[in-house]
């Protein structure tokens, strides 16, 4: 992979993320990480629960849960460091510039209110507009994700989990963040639903502007999607490669076992 | 001025502290008290606090001082007592209310809810008051009026208790109901409990003060702190010190239940 | 399965019809010959053929649920009866009374709601910084202070000292505002620590990350996501909240010399005044239950999961 730091939309360099009290030896639930991403690439990451992979999605956008902090290493995001030294605003807008969708859209969507308002919040706040506009823009995305425009006065218990997947879409394009991170995006959904979501995943990145990190523990989605992948084995980076390299490759033990795994299931019928 | 942010807040340690040393005054009375609470000396009367009546003179010339250490015997007791006996009487209600099925379990839950219908002041003044406004009958209509909030807050620990996995498996195992509550699901609220009543205690000793404020309660010369404040409140004018003390101890004792009450919580 | 609402208001029914049964029987079992007092009240001394005279005409010697159910019929026709204490109607007596507590309790509810919102959220939005201590601090010690000493304090500072307000009664509004700061202090402060602890769990939620995540500020996101998700919980504690504006309606009143039916109640308690004591405990029962069902149905409208078909 060409890693011209010049064109590069995102670089991770030894990243470690952990829990440091006063007094205390800092505790590593993350260590290590060195990943590249380009405009217009899909960077899947792979590993099984627990292995760091949402901590990881998590700092890239600021948002690490209250005692988890970043420990070491740099992160840059179009030329400029994510996280500046000396003020407390990131180097990025979150939404804008890099939004992370987490991984259960029904504890990420607000229960009490409508769904179309919770989409054009995040518009109306990114681009200014007005109440109308920011209504007549999310309806278009919803329509861009395959929601009709009634969807937008429902309120999140009325929709199946596979339309709630959709609303967390329809935020992405209509906020066309430069990095979408999509953090188990298929995860519980039936065959239609996972393929849908998967174009339009393709869809996302297709116009070159933006890229897209996706989070999965399946690794047979990721190698259908990704144009790179990174495999997480217990907060560490343990192979890096394209599909053809991780398929192919004699690499660590943890990557045979995910292979596997997904051979389990290509192979049922 | 960080340093003052990161400091802990007095919390239950703080409030147990008071709390004892309250209960020993009590206790102690006598021996810390420089006159019994009784005592009139006609010749000093509304005298502000100097050396020889460190917290002034009463209206009857008694000490201020001694008749806060004596009434601290009477709201803890009278508070306590009535603390403890609406505990036992909701929480054996409650438990009652969450088990049974049917019938039974629509009227006990029906007496919990018309108990907790009429506000607790009033229903504690009326009984009170009905019943010859002496201690005892005021602690009575405290146990009349705060025994409902305990059987619902036990009847709820209760029900959510019922549904935990240990005791559907105890239940599978054949051990009896009675046994049940009394091993796995009593000793379980014992953390909640605990909390919930050092702050119902504090609202307890306020009621108790407030009833007293108005007539009801030990009667005078009885050195109850809510009939002190009246007293003083008469004399305001001429002698505003004497509000001062039984307000603050009051408000100690209190204070030191929350306390104990919110840092149980915490933990 | 009959609707919420109608399983609802059939459960109120009983439970007030239960509120009349209790307070009757709360009532007849008081010490104390109904007619001696009566006629003691009325300054006689009271001889014994007299006594069983208005017995007699009160219909006192009658079988428990006789009596239960003429006392029940009077009621709903809104005849409380006469207050041995003066004499008047007992109805005449409360409704003289009652706008003056409603304007106390009212005024107080008002403060009681602008301060806990304003040091829940406080509270809350700056957790753990010096102004929460501040405010944590301030509760402990508000919420410890007796309501009698309050008054009394605030009276001697506001009222003797700077001559700011009036030291008691009813009139203008200068005599309102003591009586329901001191009703309002330590209810407010109570109730912003109860918002504060609502506020604290909605902040952990998922979808509050989540709305950060999008981009949203902080103030959308106190005002879109946070302060509506606490409506719920703190209209039941605005329910409950009223029956503590009562209970110290009794004991401010007294302080101000306030003149409703707090205070009535007082004066009737110790008077000895049965009618008049049991139709108030009847009357602020039954207000009280009204309160708490209509918060009740509040909730049940603003949770967008009831009432919508599925």
């Amino acid at each position: 992979m060409n890693r011209s730091k010049n064109i590069s939309l995102l670089t991770v360099e030894d990243l470690s993320l952990g829990i440091k009290s006063t007094g205390c030896p800092a505790v590593c639930l993350v260590e290590n990480i060195n990943f590249s991403l380009e405009p217009g690439m899909i960077l899947g990451i792979a590993g099984e629960s627990g292995s760091g992979k949402t901590l990881t999605a998590s700092a890239l956008s600021g948002l690490l849960p209250e005692p988890v902090r970043i420990l070491s290493g740099k992160m840059r995001f179009a030329g400029g460091p994510l996280f500046p030294e000396k003020t407390k605003h990131p180097g990025f807008k979150r939404g804008q510039d890099i939004l992370f969708l987490f991984q259960s859209p029904s504890s990420a969507l607000d229960p009490r209110v409508r769904v179309g308002i919770q989409i054009s919040d995040a518009l109306v706040q990114a681009f200014g507009w007005d109440r109308k506009t920011g209504r007549k823009q999310t309806c278009q995305a919803m329509e861009q994700v395959g929601l009709s425009a009634s969807f937008f006065d429902r309120y999140p218990f009325q929709l199946s989990g596979g339309q709630r997947q959709r609303v967390l879409m329809a935020m992405a394009f209509g906020l066309r963040p430069q990095i979408l991170i999509a953090d188990e995006p298929t995860a519980g959904q039936d065959d239609s639903n996972r393929d849908h979501l998967l174009m339009l995943l393709r869809e996302y990145t297709r116009t070159r502007l933006s890229s897209a990190i996706v989070i999965s523990h399946d690794l047979g989605v990721l190698c259908g999607l990704a144009d790179f992948l990174l495999i997480f084995f217990q907060g560490q980076q343990v192979e890096a490669g394209t599909p053809a390299q991780i398929l192919a490759g004699q690499g660590h033990a943890h990557t045979r076992e995910l292979v596997d795994a997904m051979g389990f299931f290509q192979e049922a019928p | 001025m960080k340093i003052l942010m990161h400091l802990p807040g007095p919390g239950k340690a703080a409030g147990w502290l008071i709390f004892l040393v309250l209960v020993m005054t009590a206790v102690a009375a006598p021996l810390l008290a420089p006159r019994t609470p009784l005592e009139t000396d006609l010749d000093h009367r509304l005298e502000p606090p100097s050396l020889f009546f460190p917290l002034g003179t009463d209206q009857l010339g008694r000490c201020v001082l001694s008749r806060i250490i004596y009434g601290a015997r009477i709201s803890m007791s009278g508070a306590l007592t009535a603390s403890l006996l609406s505990l036992a009487l909701g929480g054996i209600i409650g438990v009652l209310a969450a088990l049974a099925r049917g019938v039974p379990k629509f009227f006990l839950t029906a007496v919990i809810d018309v108990g907790l219908a009429v506000p607790g002041l009033i229903l504690a003044l009326v009984i009170a008051g009905l019943l010859g406004g002496t201690m005892a009958s005021l602690i009575l209509g405290l146990v009349a009026a705060n025994w409902p909030w305990w059987a619902r807050l036990i009847r709820g620990l209760t029900l959510s208790a019922w549904q935990r996995e240990y005791v559907l498996a105890g239940q599978a195992a054949g051990i009896k109901k009675t046994r049940l509550v009394t091993h796995y699901i009593l000793p379980q609220m014992k953390a909640p409990v605990m909390a919930a009543a050092a702050l119902k205690t504090g609202r307890v000793i306020l009621a108790f003060s407030g009833l007293s404020y108005l007539g009801l309660g030990p009667a005078p010369p009885a050195p109850e702190w809510g009939r002190m404040l009246q007293e003083a409140g008469i004399y305001m004018t001429r002698a505003p010190w004497l509000i001062m003390a039984p307000g603050m101890a009051i408000t100690l004792a209190v204070a030191a239940l929350n306390l104990i009450g919110k840092g149980s919580k915490r933990s | 399965m009959m609707p919420v609402v109608t399983r609802k208001l059939l459960y109120l029914t009983f439970v007030l019809w239960s509120i009349s049964l209790g307070t009757f029987a709360l009532f007849s079992l008081a010490p104390g010959d109904a007619a001696q007092i009566i006629l003691n009240n009325q300054n006689e001394t009271p001889a014994r053929n007299q006594i069983l005279a208005l017995r007699e005409e009160l219909g006192l010697d009658a079988p428990w649920n006789v009596q239960y159910f003429s006392w029940l019929k009077k009621i709903l026709k809104g005849d409380f009866g006469q207050s041995w204490q003066t004499g008047r109607p007992v109805v005449d007596e409360i409704f003289a009374r009652f706008p003056a507590t409603l304007e106390l309790a009212g005024t107080a509810f008002a403060m009681v709601l602008v301060l806990s919102v304003l040091s829940g959220t406080l509270s809350a939005v700056f957790r753990n910084r010096f102004v929460d201590r501040l405010i944590q601090a301030a509760t402990v010690v508000l919420t410890a202070m007796p309501t009698f000493w309050v008054g009394l304090l605030l009276i001697y500072l506001l009222s003797l000292q700077c001559r700011l307000f009036p030291i008691a009664g009813r009139g203008t509004l200068a005599h309102l505002v003591l009586p329901s700061a001191t009703l309002a202090l330590g209810l407010a402060f109570f109730q912003g620590n109860v918002l504060r602890a609502i506020l604290l769990r909605i902040m952990s939620m998922d979808h509050i990350r989540f709305a950060f995540a999008k981009g949203l500020g902080k103030k959308k996101i106190l005002v879109r996501h946070i302060l509506p998700a606490a409506l719920p919980p703190m209209v039941t504690m605005w329910g409950i909240c009223m029956g503590q504006l009562l209970g110290g309606a009794v004991i401010v009143e007294s302080v101000f010399a306030w003149p409703g039916i707090g205070r009535l109640t007082v004066e009737a308690v110790m008077g000895r005044d049965l009618p008049t004591a049991q139709a108030l405990v009847l009357l602020i029962s039954f207000l009280f239950v009204m309160v708490n069902t209509l918060a009740d149905f509040a909730q049940l409208r603003l949770d967008p999961q009831m009432g919508t078909p599925q």
